[in-house]
C-alpha cells in the first residue's frame, strides 16, 4: 500500500515549483519522502536512489482537464556528484539544454542540476504533455540552485574516442557490471569512501570499456588491486594484457591511489595503450596537487 | 572425471545458469515419478496473435497458449487432464499474481489459470488470485497449492523481477530480503505458507521489460512484444530461461554487451546455495512451441 506522506514543504521548496505550465496546474498536495520511506513511493527501486546518496524526495502533481497528469519528482541527492551519478546511471542520449544534463524519453524528462536530480513523468505521453514537460523542466531548472561542478574524477578519462553518454559514476558496487561483468561480489572494495567511473570508447572500430576506481589512500587501492588481480589472474609484471574467455583483452594497473582497467576487443597492445593514457592522466593530476 | 559445469561467473555473465543440485520436487499428487526427470522441463510458447495492435490481449489465444504449454509440460493427453494432474478437487489454491502498475499480470491470464484450476474440480470459494495482501487472504493462508504467475522485467536492485521474487509478499517486511541485491530470495520458498506448495510457475513474456529507467523504473521504450509464456514446475529453471531471453534482447537492442545490472544473482544462488531448482541450461529441457520469429533463444 502506498503510504502518502502529506506535509507542508518548507517555504524555499514551495517556491521552486511553477504553479501553471501549458494549462497544467500545480496540485496542492505535496509528498515528501526520505530514505526511510522512499520504498513506499517507489515500488522496488528505492535502493537505486539510496545507493547514490539520496536524502529527500519532493513529489508534486500537475493536472489539466482532458490530459494525463504530470508527476514531478525532485530528488535531493545531498551533493552534485550524487546528482550527476544518478542521472548518468541510465543516460543513453542526453542532449537537451535543461539543467546541467537532460534527456527525454517517451513521456519522461530527466535532468540534474546542483544537488538535485529531477524527473518529470507523463504517461501516456501526448503532444501537449511533451511541450508541458519541457517547459516545466526549464522553469524548474531556472529556480534550482546554481549549477555545480562535475566530479573531478571525470577529468581522468582520456578524451580521444570517449563516448560521453556512456560515462557512469558511482560509489556502490552494485553498478560495477554495467558494461562488463566484473563480479557478483565487491572485489574492488567500492563503497562510500571511493569513487568509481565506467566509460566506453570508440576507437578503431572497437568499443573498449574503461574502469577507474579512486580510493582514500594508496594502501586501500593496493588491496583492491590485489583482489582484482587474483580474480582475473593478472600477472604481477606491468605491461601485460590478459585475454579473457570472451576474447577481449584486459589490462589493469595500480597508479597512486587509483585502480584502472581496460577491456578491449582489439588487441593487447590497444588495451595497454588506453591504460597508459589513463595512467598518464592520473600522474598528471597528482603532479598538479 | 570431474563433471563440467558452468561457473557462477559464467551464469551471471550470460544471464544464464549455474550447476544444479537437482530438479525441483514438484508437488504433483500421485505422480512421484515426475520428480525423476533427468532434465527440468520448461515450455516456451509464443503466438503472434496474442496481443493486438493496440496492446489488447486476446484472451482466447492466451488461454489456448496456457493450456497447450501446461499439457506439454506434463505430457498429458489434453488440457483438462493436465489441470487434473496438477490439482485435486479438495485443494485450496492461491494464485500469486503481480500487480506492479507499469507491467502487471494480464487479468486474462489470471482468469485462464483460475478456469484451469476450477476445471480440475476445485471449488470456486477455494481459489484466490492475489498479490499484495496474501498474508491476510484466508485462501492463501490455508492453501494446499499455489500457482505463481508474473511478468518478467528488469529490476533496479535484484537485476530481474522473477518468479523467485514474486513470493516476497509472503513476508511482512520485504526489505529484509534486499541485502546483496536480493541474493537470497530463494529463502522465501522455505516459508511455511509456501514450501512445497507450488504446482505451476508461469513467467509472462508477452511484453517483457528489458531495461529500467526513470523514477519508477519503467518506460515503454524498453518493453517489446515477445508474445510468449514460459511455463514450468521449477521456478529457478523458468527464471533462468527468461533471464537468457532478456539478456539476448539487451544485446540486440543496444548493439553491444549490456549485462543485466545488477546481476540477477538470486537465480543462480537459488540453485547453488538454496538447492531450490536448476539454473543450468545444460540441465534444462527447453521445449519451444509456436511462433519462432525473434525467439532469441
Amino acid at each position: 500500500m502506498l503510504l502518502l506522506t502529506m506535509m507542508p514543504l518548507q517555504s524555499d521548496e514551495n517556491d521552486l515549483f511553477p504553479v501553471m505550465v501549458q494549462g497544467w496546474a500545480l496540485a496542492p498536495e505535496a509528498e515528501v519522502h526520505t530514505a526511510l520511506n522512499l520504498y513506499e513511493y517507489i515500488d522496488g527501486a528505492a535502493e537505486l536512489y539510496i545507493s547514490y546518496g539520496f536524502e529527500k524526495l519532493f513529489s508534486r502533481r500537475y493536472l489539466k482537464q482532458g490530459q494525463p497528469e504530470i508527476t514531478l519528482d525532485l530528488f535531493d541527492m545531498g551533493g552534485s556528484g550524487n546528482a550527476f551519478g544518478i542521472f548518468a546511471h541510465s543516460q543513453e542520449n542526453p542532449g537537451l539544454e535543461i539543467g546541467q544534463d537532460a534527456e527525454y524519453l517517451d513521456g519522461l524528462l530527466r535532468f540534474w542540476q546542483g544537488r538535485y536530480y529531477v524527473t518529470l513523468l507523463c504517461s501516456p505521453e501526448t503532444p501537449e504533455s511533451r511541450l508541458a514537460l519541457l517547459e516545466l523542466g526549464r522553469k524548474l531548472a531556472e529556480r534550482l540552485a546554481p549549477a555545480a561542478g562535475r566530479p573531478s574524477l571525470l577529468a581522468l578519462l582520456p578524451d580521444a574516442g570517449l563516448i560521453a553518454a556512456s560515462v557512469r559514476y558511482f560509489r556502490h558496487p552494485a553498478w560495477q557490471n554495467t558494461y562488463v561483468f566484473i563480479a557478483a561480489e565487491n572485489i574492488l572494495d567500492i563503497g562510500p569512501e571511493t569513487e568509481a567511473l565506467l566509460a566506453r570508447y570508440d576507437r578503431g572500430g572497437q568499443r573498449p570499456v574503461v574502469l577507474l576506481v579512486a580510493y582514500p589512500d594508496r594502501a586501500a587501492a593496493g588491496r583492491a588491486f590485489a583482489g582484482f588481480g587474483r580474480k582475473f589472474d593478472l600477472p604481477a609484471e606491468r605491461g601485460t594484457a590478459v585475454r579473457q574467455a570472451d576474447g577481449k583483452y584486459l589490462a589493469a594497473g595500480l597508479e597512486n591511489r587509483a585502480v584502472a582497467a581496460v577491456w578491449h576487443g582489439g588487441s593487447a597492445e590497444q588495451a595497454l595503450e588506453l591504460l597508459a593514457e589513463l595512467r598518464a592522466k592520473i600522474m598528471d593530476l597528482e603532479k598538479k596537487k | 572425471m570431474k563433471k563440467k559445469s558452468m561457473s557462477r561467473r559464467d551464469f551471471i555473465k550470460n544471464g544464464a545458469a549455474g550447476l544444479a543440485a537437482g530438479t525441483l520436487a514438484l508437488a504433483f499428487p500421485g505422480k512421484p515419478g515426475a520428480q525423476a526427470l533427468p532434465k527440468t522441463r520448461v515450455v516456451l510458447i509464443r503466438d503472434p496473435d496474442v496481443i493486438g495492435e493496440k496492446g489488447v490481449v486476446n484472451a482466447d489465444v492466451l488461454r489456448r497458449m496456457l493450456d497447450q504449454a501446461v499439457q506439454t509440460l506434463l505430457g498429458e493427453k489434453n488440457a483438462l487432464a493436465s489441470w487434473k494432474h496438477l490439482f485435486k478437487p479438495d485443494d485450496v489454491v492461491g494464485i500469486k499474481t503481480n500487480v506492479w502498475r507499469s507491467l502487471a499480470t494480464p487479468p486474462e491470464l489470471e482468469e485462464a489459470i483460475r478456469r484451469g484450476v476450477l476445471a480440475a474440480g476445485v471449488k470456486d470459494e477455494n481459489v484466490s488470485v492475489r498479490d499484495r495482501g496474501v498474508l491476510n487472504d484466508p485462501v492463501f493462508m490455508k492453501a494446499t497449492a499455489l500457482v505463481n504467475v508474473r511478468p518478467m522485467r528488469t529490476h533496479d536492485w535484484s537485476g530481474l523481477g522473477t518468479l523467485l521474487k514474486n513470493y516476497i509478499m509472503f513476508v511482512p517486511d520485504p526489505p529484509r530480503f534486499h541485502p546483496d541485491s536480493c541474493a537470497d530470495l530463494a529463502a522465501l520458498w522455505q516459508l511455511p505458507q509456501v514450501k512445497g506448495k507450488t504446482r505451476l510457475n508461469v513467467l509472462v513474456m508477452l511484453t517483457p521489460q528489458f531495461h529500467s529507467v526513470g523514477p519508477h523504473s519503467f518506460n515503454p521504450t524498453y518493453v517489446w512484444k515477445y508474445n510468449g509464456l514460459l511455463v514450468g514446475s521449477d521456478p529457478v529453471a523458468v527464471d533462468s530461461v527468461g533471464a537468457r531471453i532478456i539478456q539476448a534482447r539487451r544485446r540486440e537492442f543496444f548493439g553491444e554487451d549490456r549485462p543485466i545490472n545488477p546481476p540477477a544473482k538470486h537465480i543462480e544462488l537459488a540453485d547453488t546455495r538454496h538447492h531450490l531448482g536448476t539454473a543450468d541450461p545444460a540441465k534444462i529441457e527447453l521445449v519451444k512451441l509456436g511462433w519462432s520469429e525473434g525467439i532469441l533463444i
